[in-house]
C-alpha cells in the first residue's frame, strides 16, 4: 500500500540526503541544519542554536539588509519557533515583512507572524493595517493570506477593524477566498456570537457550487448545531442533498480520497445530521434514507476497511444479521497485523455478543487482554468483558472461571468491586440450595488449585482467601491443616508487598481455626511471629487468631466465626446493655451521668466556649451597640464583647472608638485586594481616617449577576471573588443606614464604623479633611486640586494605568476591563433596583446622590466627548472609566484605527461644580515604538493645568504604523 | 476541531508544530513534552489513539518521523488518522520522495502546505492538487 512505500522514503537516512533541484532551500537554514546533524548532545545543540539566535538578532536589526536576506532570516526564525527559544525580537520584523509587495515574501511574513504572534500578543494591533489593506486588495492571493491570518490571530479587540471586510469576502469569486472567509467568520462567532451573525452569513453560501467551500460551511454549521440545533432544522433538506451529491460522486474526481468522495466532509455531514435528528422523529425520518444509502456504500469491504468495521459495529446494534454476511472478513480482521483494526473488530464482537457465542467471544477477548500492554485499552476491555459476562453468562461455573482469568490478567485495571460482586454471587447464591452448594464446592476447588501458584494478583488473593476461609470445610478432600499452612506461606510471601492481602489471609486462617482443632506448628509459629509485626493490622489479626486458639475451645470459637453465616444479618444491641454494670460502677464512684447532645447544648459551659466566633453577625446591624445581642446559642452577650479582636467577621456597626485594639484589627485589613493597602501599622489618631477611606469601597451594592455575554466565565468568577472581597459582611441595611447622611459626593468619605463619628466626617466636606500623608500613589493618572483631594481619588483609580499595557491586550488591560465591568454591572444593578438611598424618604432629593447620578451616564454621553472625525474610523468599544470614585469627572477610553496610525484617545470631562487642577496623564507605549501625544512630541506626564466646570479635554496617543521609519 | 499538529522525529526533536488554540510558553512546552513522552515509546502493536487531558491524541509513525495530532471530542479519530496519511502523501508529492530532512530544511514549505489543508483547526482542503496549486503559484510568481 501507499503507506508502506512512504515508510521507506520517509525513513531515508539523513546522510543520504541529496539536494533536490526543484526546491530552493534557504542556504543559511541549510548550513544550520547541517551543523545540527553532527551534534552529539543536547547541550551542544543548545549552544549552536543560541549562537545562531544572537547572530540573527544582530543581523536583523542592522539597517541595510535586503528583503531577500530578511526573508531568509525569517525562515530561520520559523525553524527556531519549533525549538522553544525566545525569538520575540523578530516579532516586529515579521509584522513589517507582511507589507512586502512580492507574494513570496509577503507569504513568509504572514507565516512568520502566525508562528510568532498569538491572540493576545501586544503587537497584534500593528498588523491590522496591513490586514485591512490585503483584505481589500484585488489580488485574491493577498486576500487568502490575510483571511488565514485573521482566522488564526484576530482577537475580540481587533475584530471590529476587519469584520465588515471579511463578511463581504464570502461572496468572492474565488473558492479559496470564500472558504477562508467562512472559517474567519466562525472564529468571529467564537469570539463574540452576537456581533458575528454567523448563521445568516452561512445561509448566503449554503448553495455554493464548490465542495471545498461547503466543507468550511458544514464545519461552521456543525459548531452552530452543537450550540443549538433547533434553528438549523429547516436546512435539513439541503444537508441531505449535499450528502446525496457526495454519494453520487458529484464533486470532481480530484476531491476523491481512496475512491470515496470527500470522506471528511461526509463524516462532518453525518455528524451534523445526527445533531439535527436527535430526539426529533420528523427530522430523523428525513435523514433515514440517506443514512441507509451511505451504509450501503460503505458496507463494501473494498472500501477502507477501518471505516467499514466501525460502520459495521454500529449497524450490528440495529440488525445483527447484517454482520453475518461478512463473518469471514471479521475473522480475518481479528488476526490482522494492524492493531487499530483488531481493536475495532473487538469492538464489533462486543456488540455482536449473545448467549450463544459468549463463550467463544470472551475467550478471544481474554486472549487480547493477555497480549495487550496498553493500560488504557486494558481497563476498557476489562469493564466490557465484565459487563458482558454478567449479562450473558451461561452458568455460574463459567462466570467464576472467566472472572478468575480477568483477575489474573487484568491486574491493576480491574476495579475491586468486581471481586466483591463475584463473592456476593458465591455467598448469596440462588434459591436452589443444592446448586449453590455445588457452586461453592466448585469455587473452593478452583481456588485451592490457584493457591499453589507461585504468583497471584492481589485480586485473586482477595477472592481466594475469602472463599477458602468460608467454604473450605465443604470439600472433604482438602485437609484444613494443609490448607492453613499453604495460606501461611502465601501470607508470608506477600506480606512485604501487599500487607493488606496478608491480613485477608490471616482472617481466612482464623476462620479455619474456628472449625478445626488440628493446627500445625507451622501455622502456630507463623501467628506468633507476626503478632509483633510492624504492621498494626497484621499484628491485631494475629493476636486475635492466637487468642481464639489458646483461650477458647472449638465450640466457642464457632460462635465467634459461625459457619456459612456471611449472609446473615449481624445483630447489634443498640442499647449497649452489656455495659450496664460498668456504668453503674462508674456512677457509684462519682462520675457525671451521661448527657445527650441536646442536654449538652442546652447547658452552656462558659469556660468551654471557643474564644473565636465564626458566624457573621448578619442581622445585628439594625440594633444599636448598646442593645444586648443574642447569639445563636441563646446566650446573652454584652455588646462590648464584639470589640474584642475575636471575630473573623468584624462588624463595623459594633466599632468601639475607645478600643484601639479593635481598630487595629480592622485597620490591618486591606479594603480591596488589588487596591489600597495599608502599609504601616497605624497609631490611634490615624484610625478614623483609615476607616473613612475603607468606606470608599463600601458604598457600592454587591454586583449583580448580569455579565457581558462575550466575557469568558472565569472573569465572572474572578469578579465574584473580587466583589465578595469588597463587600464582605455587608447587606442592604448597612447602606440604608447611610442614606440620611448623604449630602454630596464627598459623603462617601463618611465613617460607618460608629454613628457619631460618621456624622462628624460628613459635615466636614471637601477640604475639612486634614492634610494626610498617604503612601505614594502608584497611579499614573493623578487628578486633584490639593493633596487631600488627590488622595481620595487616587485610592480608586490606582489601578488604572494608561500605559503600554492598555494600548495592547495583555493581562493588565484585561484586568482593567474587569474593573470596568464590575463598575458597569453595578450601574446596571442600580438601574434595575433603585438604590435604597433614593427609596429612603429621609434622603434629601435636591442633593444628587452620586450613585443616582451615575445611573444617568450612558455610553452615548461619553461618546460625545470624542471628536466626531475620529469616530468615523474603525474604532473599538468605548471603555467608560468613570467610576463613582472619580465623582463627577467622566473618563473614557477608546481605540481608533486610522489608515496610518493606531490612536488611543482618553477623554476627560469635568461635570462637577468645581474646578480640577493639575491633572496629569501618562500614556506610555512600548519602548521602540514612536508615539506622539496630541500631535506633539511625547511628553510625560502630560499636564492639564485646570479643567473648568463643564469643560472636557481629549488626550490622544498616536502610534504610527510607519514602522519603517524606525531606526 | 484540531487542537495542534506536531511532527517529531524518533529522538523526540520537534520538526514542525502548529497550535490552533491559544497556548503559549511553558504550557506549550509541557504539552509538547508530555505528548512526545506518551506517543514515542508506544510499540507498533499499540493503538494509534490515546486520551490525554481533554484531548484525543492520534499519531502515526513513518519510520523516523511521528505525526501527532491532538483533537477535541468533535473529531472522528479515524478520519484524522487518514488526514495524516493524506498530509504525508501531499508532502511526498511536493518534495518528491519526502524525507525528514526535506521537512526540516524546507520547514516554511511544510507549514504552507499544512496551512492550505487546515485553517485554525478546521479541515479546509483535502485534494492534493488543490493544496499544492497555490504553493506552486506563489513560487513561480
Amino acid at each position: 500500500m501507499a503507506e508502506r512505500a512512504l515508510d521507506k522514503v520517509l525513513g531515508l537516512s539523513l546522510d543520504h540526503y541529496y539536494h533536490k533541484a526543484h526546491l530552493s532551500v534557504v542556504k543559511s537554514l541549510q548550513s544550520l541544519v547541517n551543523k545540527l546533524l553532527d551534534v552529539k548532545s543536547r547541550q551542544q545543540e543548545d549552544k549552536i542554536l543560541c549562537a545562531e539566535i544572537e547572530l540573527l538578532k544582530e543581523r536583523m536589526q542592522s539597517p541595510n539588509i535586503s528583503s531577500g536576506e530578511m526573508k531568509d532570516f525569517l525562515v530561520e526564525i520559523i525553524f527556531m519557533t519549533t525549538h522553544h527559544y525566545n525569538v520575540s525580537f523578530a516579532d516586529i520584523h515579521a509584522i513589517k515583512f507582511t507589507q512586502q509587495n512580492s507574494m513570496k515574501e509577503k507569504r513568509i511574513g504572514y507565516l512568520a507572524a502566525s508562528c510568532l504572534l498569538s491572540e493576545d500578543h501586544n503587537l497584534l494591533v500593528l498588523l491590522i493595517n496591513t490586514l485591512q489593506k490585503d483584505l481589500n486588495s484585488t489580488n485574491f492571493v493577498e486576500n487568502c493570506m490575510a483571511l488565514s491570518t485573521v482566522a488564526m490571530l484576530i482577537n475580540i479587540e481587533t475584530m471590529p477593524a476587519v469584520i465588515q471586510i471579511v463578511e463581504k469576502k464570502i461572496n468572492h469569486t474565488r473558492e479559496a477566498v470564500r472558504k477562508r472567509a467562512v472559517i474567519a467568520l466562525l472564529k468571529f462567532h467564537h469570539l463574540s456570537a452576537e456581533s458575528a451573525n454567523l448563521a445568516s452569513k452561512l445561509q448566503e453560501i449554503l448553495f455554493d457550487s464548490d465542495f471545498s467551500v461547503l466543507t468550511a460551511v458544514i464545519t461552521a454549521y456543525l459548531c452552530l448545531a452543537k450550540e443549538d440545533p433547533a434553528p438549523l432544522k429547516p436546512l435539513i433538506d439541503r444537508f441531505v442533498s449535499i450528502q446525496r451529491q457526495l454519494l453520487a460522486h458529484k464533486p470532481p474526481s480530484d476531491l476523491n480520497y481512496r475512491g470515496i468522495s470527500m470522506p471528511w466532509l461526509q463524516i462532518k455531514l453525518l455528524r451534523l445530521l445526527a445533531y439535527l435528528g436527535m430526539d426529533d422523529f420528523n427530522c430523523s425520518q428525513k435523514i433515514y434514507p440517506v443514512i441507509i444509502d451511505t451504509l450501503a456504500s460503505i458496507a463494501n469491504p473494498n472500501c477502507l476497511i477501518e471505516y467499514w468495521i466501525k460502520g459495521l459495529s454500529s449497524i450490528v446494534q440495529v440488525n445483527p444479521l447484517f454482520a453475518v454476511e461478512h463473518q469471514m472478513t471479521v475473522v480475518d480482521c481479528l488476526d490482522d497485523p494492524d492493531e487499530t483494526l483488531r481493536r475495532k473488530t473487538l469492538d464489533l464482537l462486543c456488540r455482536m455478543i449473545n448467549p450463544k457465542n459468549i463463550v467463544f467471544i470472551t475467550e478471544k477477548l481474554i486472549k487480547y487482554l493477555q497480549s495487550s500492554e496498553d493500560n488504557y485499552f486494558k481497563s476498557d476491555l476489562v469493564s466490557r468483558i465484565c459487563q458482558l459476562a454478567e449479562k450473558f453468562a451461561p452458568d455460574s461455573f463459567w462466570y467464576i472461571k472467566t472472572m478468575n482469568s480477568i483477575f489474573e490478567l487484568g491486574k491493576d485495571c480491574v476495579p475491586v468491586t468486581m471481586v466483591d460482586n463475584l463473592l456476593r454471587l458465591i455467598a448469596e447464591g440462588t434459591e436452589d440450595e443444592q446448586s449453590d452448594m455445588e457452586l461453592r464446592m466448585y469455587a473452593v476447588h478452583e481456588y485451592f488449585k490457584l493457591l499453589k501458584r507461585p504468583k497471584l494478583s492481589t485480586l485473586l488473593i482477595r477472592a481466594i482467601s475469602w472463599v477458602l476461609g468460608e467454604y473450605a470445610y465443604l470439600v472433604d478432600s482438602i485437609q484444613m491443616m494443609n490448607l492453613a499452612d499453604n495460606m501461611c506461606i502465601l501470607a508470608e510471601n506477600v506480606l512485604k508487598q501487599y500487607p493488606g492481602c496478608s491480613c485477608l489471609l490471616i482472617t481466612a486462617i482464623m476462620k479455619l481455626i474456628s472449625r478445626t482443632n488440628d493446627v500445625s506448628d507451622y501455622t502456630h509459629n507463623f501467628l506468633e511471629e507476626h503478632s509483633n509485626s510492624v504492621n498494626l493490622d497484621v499484628q491485631q489479626r494475629c493476636q486475635e487468631a492466637l487468642q481464639l486458639l489458646i483461650t477458647l475451645d472449638i465450640n466457642d470459637r464457632s460462635e465467634i466465626l459461625p459457619v456459612n453465616a456471611s449472609c446473615e444479618d449481624i445483630e447489634v444491641d443498640p442499647s449497649l446493655g452489656f455495659l450496664d454494670t460498668f456504668v453503674s460502677n462508674a456512677l457509684a464512684y462519682g462520675s457525671l451521668p451521661y448527657r445527650t447532645l441536646n442536654q449538652r447544648k442546652a447547658i452552656p459551659d462558659v469556660k468551654v466556649r471557643s474564644s473565636l466566633k465564626f458566624d457573621p453577625y448578619v442581622n445585628t446591624s439594625a440594633s444599636s451597640k448598646e442593645t444586648p445581642v443574642e447569639d445563636d446559642g441563646g446566650r446573652v452577650i454584652a455588646s462590648h464583647d464584639y470589640s474584642k479582636p475575636e471575630g473573623t467577621e468584624f462588624n463595623r456597626k459594633e466599632f468601639n472608638p475607645q478600643d484601639v485594639n479593635a481598630k487595629k484589627v480592622e485597620g490591618q485589613r486591606p479594603w480591596t485586594k488589588e487596591g489600597y493597602m495599608i502599609q504601616a501599622p497605624l497609631g490611634g489618631q490615624d484610625i478614623e481616617k483609615k476607616a473613612k477611606e475603607e468606606n470608599l469601597s463600601n458604598i457600592e451594592e454587591p454586583p449583580s449577576q448580569t455579565i457581558l455575554q462575550n466575557k469568558p466565565n472565569y472573569e465572572l468568577e474572578e469578579k465574584k471573588r473580587i466583589a465578595s472581597a469588597l463587600f464582605v459582611g455587608f447587606d442592604s441595611d448597612d447602606i440604608k443606614s447611610l442614606a440620611p447622611a448623604a449630602k454630596d459626593e464627598r459623603n462617601r468619605v463618611n465613617d460607618q464604623s460608629s454613628t457619631t463619628a460618621s456624622e462628624v466626617t460628613l459635615s466636614a466636606g471637601i477640604n475639612s479633611a486634614e492634610p494626610y500623608e498617604s503612601p505614594k500613589p502608584a497611579s499614573d493618572l493623578l487628578i486633584g486640586d490639593n493633596s487631600t483631594e488627590s488622595n481620595l481619588i487616587n485610592l480608586s483609580i490606582e489601578n488604572i494605568k494608561i500605559t503600554e499595557e492598555q494600548l495592547n491586550t495583555n493581562e493588565n488591560s484585561r484586568y482593567l476591563e474587569k474593573l470596568i465591568d464590575v463598575e458597569k454591572n453595578q450601574l446596571l444593578d442600580l438601574e434595575n433596583n433603585p438604590s435604597p438611598m433614593s427609596a429612603n424618604p429621609v434622603a434629601d432629593r435636591s442633593i444628587q446622590n452620586p450613585l443616582d447620578d451615575l445611573t444617568d451616564s450612558t455610553i452615548s454621553i461619553e461618546r460625545e466627548l470624542f471628536p466626531a472625525e475620529l469616530l468615523s474610523f474603525p474604532h473599538g468599544n468605548l471603555d467608560v472609566l468613570s467610576t463613582p470614585s472619580f465623582g463627577k469627572l467622566r473618563i473614557a477610553l477608546m481605540k481608533v484605527w486610522k489608515e496610518d496610525a493606531f490612536i488611543i484617545v482618553l477623554a476627560i470631562a469635568n461635570q462637577a461644580d468645581k474646578q480640577y487642577n493639575k491633572i496629569s496623564t501618562v500614556l506610555k507605549p512600548s519602548s521602540g515604538i514612536q508615539c506622539a501625544v496630541n500631535e506633539k512630541k511625547m511628553e510625560n506626564p502630560n499636564f492639564i493645568d485646570n479643567l473648568d466646570i463643564g469643560e472636557s479635554v481629549c488626550i490622544s496617543a498616536r502610534l504610527m504604523f510607519d514602522i519603517y521609519g524606525l531606526g | 476541531m484540531i487542537k495542534f499538529i506536531l511532527l517529531v522525529n524518533k529522538d523526540g526533536q520537534s520538526r514542525l508544530s502548529r497550535y490552533y488554540h491559544n497556548i503559549l510558553g511553558e504550557e506549550r512546552e509541557n504539552l509538547e513534552r508530555e505528548t512526545i513522552q506518551k506517543c514515542l515509546p508506544r510499540s507498533k502493536k499499540e493503538c494509534s489513539f490515546l486520551e490525554y487531558q481533554n484531548m484525543m491524541l492520534i499519531y502515526r509513525r513513518y519510520m523516523s518521523l511521528f505525526f501527532i495530532v491532538g483533537v477535541d471530542s468533535d473529531e472522528n479519530e479515524l478520519s484524522i488518522l487518514e488526514l495524516i496519511q493524506n498530509l504525508v502523501e501531499t508532502f511526498d508529492r511536493y518534495f518528491n520522495d519526502v524525507s525528514e530532512l526535506d521537512i526540516t530544511m524546507n520547514v516554511e514549505k511544510a507549514y504552507m502546505i499544512l496551512d492550505e489543508m487546515i485553517l485554525n483547526g478546521h479541515i479546509i482542503e483535502t485534494s492534493k492538487n488543490r493544496i499544492l496549486a497555490p504553493i506552486y503559484a506563489t513560487e513561480n510568481n
